[in-house]
């Protein structure tokens, strides 16, 4: 064989390899241009089958049907900006899309690809004359949905985080809630006296168990204060008296053994399961976890939703942790004023009532009728302050949240360190975390 | 018989054949030489696109800050020390070692020790088959059913309870979440690797073991002088195979210890689950220059490696 061939074909290779991998590295940066608004390509976050998936199916069947918009719909599920973020930054794949603040906050605001949707809240609402979409959506909904002073997220759906427990198994708890953390720490107490398993935890997905002291904190502090926290790149907020308090909250959980047998060596959804065929008294947890749980539920299971009591929080209503599901056009959409009209269609009081009753959850308009396990949900939401699940930090500091929190807070919340040694070690840890990350 | 066939005679084959071709100006040489390249391009061409240029595109990207759309930061090697310097990255490469060597310790032992048993055992062919089903159900699958057998009330603590343990241990707790996981990933290439030794060891010629029965040897004897020299170069194989399994183990860990919108608790992760979260936790700005980095370190340690057992099992080839 002929050596020289063999290197030039070598060489050719590897300079092949080298232009296509750089070519992999650039990726297309053209503008886009204003498409004909007769037509636009909707990415979901639903799958199909799924209730919100039909609820949404059948606004787009109306919204073809009255305004001859055709709109082109992929049910893509959870990780529809995954697979949307490659053709952000040339032309969208798709006009408009629907997700949470975090995920959008990581994969779109960080790149400067998702629009600002102030001006939508202006749209008229079709069939309801003087109303906009900014009539409808309450202002602490679209807090939730806000980056970087924009409106990134148009909030149409909410869930909301609290104790969740059979109303069967407590009556009176709703007409009569506690007052703060001390108060709902007696009914734990009688619970645990008695016999049952107060608290149901699955420890072995990080969040949930992160939720506690979460909870703690900004019950105790209020909403942003767990945020401050973690902002802190010396670590010493930790060490204060408030964080510690809460951590001794958290830890006296675990050392009182108030969770359920097993909850931190069993594999999710093996204690939610025990809370729903009623083996566990409270499961602090999202509004989804109603429709979740439906399925292998006691009968009769009658949902309810406490909220996560205050420790002393400043502000009148009691913080309510929660999220949003909502509408995002990206930045260089083609269709984005059609896909605009559509926003505004589907805050029609017809739609989202459709929405509320086929998906069971909450909507983000008032003065819709919600599902009967959803009331307590948005009672608290009406009355509390809701901010952002984890205050916000999950999606800010991700990458100190997953590696330099997620390890402590499992430790602490199954009762493997003590709450002087979290603090310390949460101070201590974080400090280095942000020196490496600079 | 055995003979060993000495290195230098098997060098100098191709030497032999090379210095043919370049003597050789014949016309079918000449048509041979025109047609190389329309033959090789066309895969080069594909091999280039599909493997040469990820891996430099991958190098590349770990000397950049990038969040997988938009401008790219260059940073030199700070993505390297970044990860270096992280507990969390330290942990992962660790549990890939330990993975590695600790679990393929394990596995190799078993699958020789199994190699034996099976080896005289009637029905073997159905034993086989057995041993190698594991592999064949998708990991996934598995390590979801991993999960339920050994959780808190899990089918072994509830097995262990009816037989008077009043308090099983805690399998899935962080702390032993990784050597579960361990143990699960051997049950599934014992049966595999098992399968492969088995089919070099059926091919030594039973005579040998005859012979090893006459002069008296015990089991120990028969594998250490036959058994095991016999089969070296299909052992070296599984090594290498081993090694590549091993570096890439991910599906398991995610599917045991993570949910739907979860990762895995970060005292399970390994260096690849390490470089997945870097760009696809549910949260976060990607960092595709720490993945690619983690990547690259990964890529180079299986080449050291395989370099490594290729050196140390070289043997002279023995035909029989």
């Amino acid at each position: 064989m002929n050596r020289r061939l063999i290197r030039r074909t070598a060489a050719m290779g590897l300079a092949g390899a080298l232009a296509l991998g750089l070519a992999a590295c650039g990726g297309p940066t053209g503008g886009a241009s204003t498409g004909d608004g007769r037509e636009l390509t909707y990415w979901s976050m639903w799958k199909e089958g799924e209730p919100q998936q039909k609820a949404l199916s059948a606004a787009i069947e109306d919204f073809t049907a009255e305004t001859g918009i055709e709109v082109d719909v992929q049910w893509q599920g959870r990780d529809v900006l995954k697979k949307l973020q490659p053709t952000l930054h040339g032309v969208p794949a798709a006009d408009l899309v629907d997700r949470s603040l975090p995920q959008v906050k990581s994969m779109m605001v960080s790149t400067g690809t998702a629009a600002d949707l102030t001006g939508v809240l202006k749209e008229p609402i079709p069939g309801e004359p003087g109303r906009t979409v900014g009539d409808v959506v309450p202002a602490k909904y679209l807090e939730l949905g806000r980056a970087e002073g924009k409106q990134v997220v148009l909030p149409y759906a909410i869930v909301a985080n609290g104790l969740w427990y059979d109303g069967a198994s407590f009556p009176g708890l709703r007409e009569k809630p506690p007052k703060d953390w001390d108060a709902f720490r007696a009914t734990l107490a009688a619970e645990k006296k008695a016999g049952r398993a107060p608290l149901a935890l699955d420890a072995d997905i990080p969040d949930y168990g992160a939720y506690w002291y979460s909870n703690f904190v900004v019950g105790a502090m209020g909403p942003g204060s767990l945020h401050e926290a973690a902002a802190d790149r010396t670590g010493t907020v930790w060490k204060q008296p408030g964080y510690v308090r809460a951590a001794e909250r958290v830890a006296a959980l675990a050392e009182d053994g108030y969770f359920a047998d097993g909850y931190d060596a069993s594999k999710f959804p093996a204690i939610q399961q025990k809370w729903a065929t009623g083996k566990a008294g409270f499961l602090l947890m999202g509004s989804w976890i109603a429709g979740e749980t439906k399925p292998y539920a006691a009968s009769g299971f009658d949902f309810r939703m406490l909220p996560f009591p205050t420790d002393g929080a400043p502000g009148a209503g009691t913080p309510v942790e929660a999220a949003t599901f909502g509408w995002v056009v990206p930045a260089k959409a083609r269709q984005s004023e059609a896909a605009r009209r559509f926003i505004a269609f589907l805050y029609g009081k017809k739609q989202m009532q459709a929405y509320a009753d086929q998906a069971q959850g909450i909507v983000a308009r008032e003065d819709i009728e919600t599902a009967p396990a959803m009331a307590d949900v948005a009672r608290a939401l009406k009355e509390g302050t809701p901010y952002p699940t984890f205050d916000g930090v999950d999606m800010d500091f991700a990458e100190w949240w997953t590696k330099t929190f997620h390890p402590l807070s499992t430790k602490l919340v199954t009762g493997k360190i003590s709450a002087a040694d979290f603090s310390e070690q949460l101070a201590a840890q974080s400090a280095d975390f942000w020196k490496r990350a600079g | 018989m055995t003979t060993a066939v000495p290195d230098a005679a098997r060098a100098t084959a191709p030497t032999r054949r090379r210095t043919a071709g370049r003597a050789a100006v014949g016309p079918f040489a000449a048509h041979r030489k025109r047609l190389y390249l329309p033959f090789v391009l066309p895969a080069f061409l594909l091999y280039a696109a599909f493997l040469l240029a990820p891996v430099v595109a991958t190098a590349w990207i770990s000397l950049h800050a990038w969040a997988g759309a938009g401008p790219m930061e260059w940073v030199g090697a700070e993505n390297y020390t970044r990860m270096f310097l992280d507990p969390v990255f330290r942990t992962s490469f660790g549990n890939t070692l330990l993975l590695l060597f600790g679990g393929g310790t394990v596995t190799f032992l078993l699958s020789f020790v199994l190699t034996m048993l099976l080896r005289d055992l009637a029905g073997r062919s159905t034993a086989r088959s057995v041993i190698f089903f594991p592999n064949i159900v998708p990991a996934l699958v598995i390590s979801i059913l991993w999960g339920f057998l050994f959780q808190a009330d899990g089918l072994l603590n509830s097995a262990l309870r009816s037989i008077g343990i009043a308090h099983p241990p805690a399998w899935l707790a962080e702390e032993n979440q990784f050597k579960v996981i361990m143990l699960g990933i051997i049950w599934m290439s014992t049966g595999y690797y098992t399968t492969i030794i088995m089919a070099a060891v059926d091919r030594i010629p039973p005579y040998l073991y005859e012979d090893c029965a006459l002069a008296g040897a015990n089991a120990w004897q028969r594998f250490r002088h036959v058994t095991l020299p016999l089969s070296w170069d299909v052992i070296g194989i599984c090594a290498v195979l081993w090694t590549i399994n091993a570096m890439k183990t991910f599906e398991f860990i995610l599917a045991m210890a993570g949910s739907a919108s979860s990762m895995p608790s970060t005292s399970t992760w390994t260096a690849s689950l390490y470089a997945y979260t870097s760009v696809f936790a549910p949260t976060g700005v990607p960092q595709y220059g720490i993945a690619a980095a983690s990547a690259v370190v990964t890529l180079a340690l299986v080449g050291v490696l395989v370099v490594l057992i290729r050196r140390l099992m070289r043997r002279e080839a023995l035909e029989f």
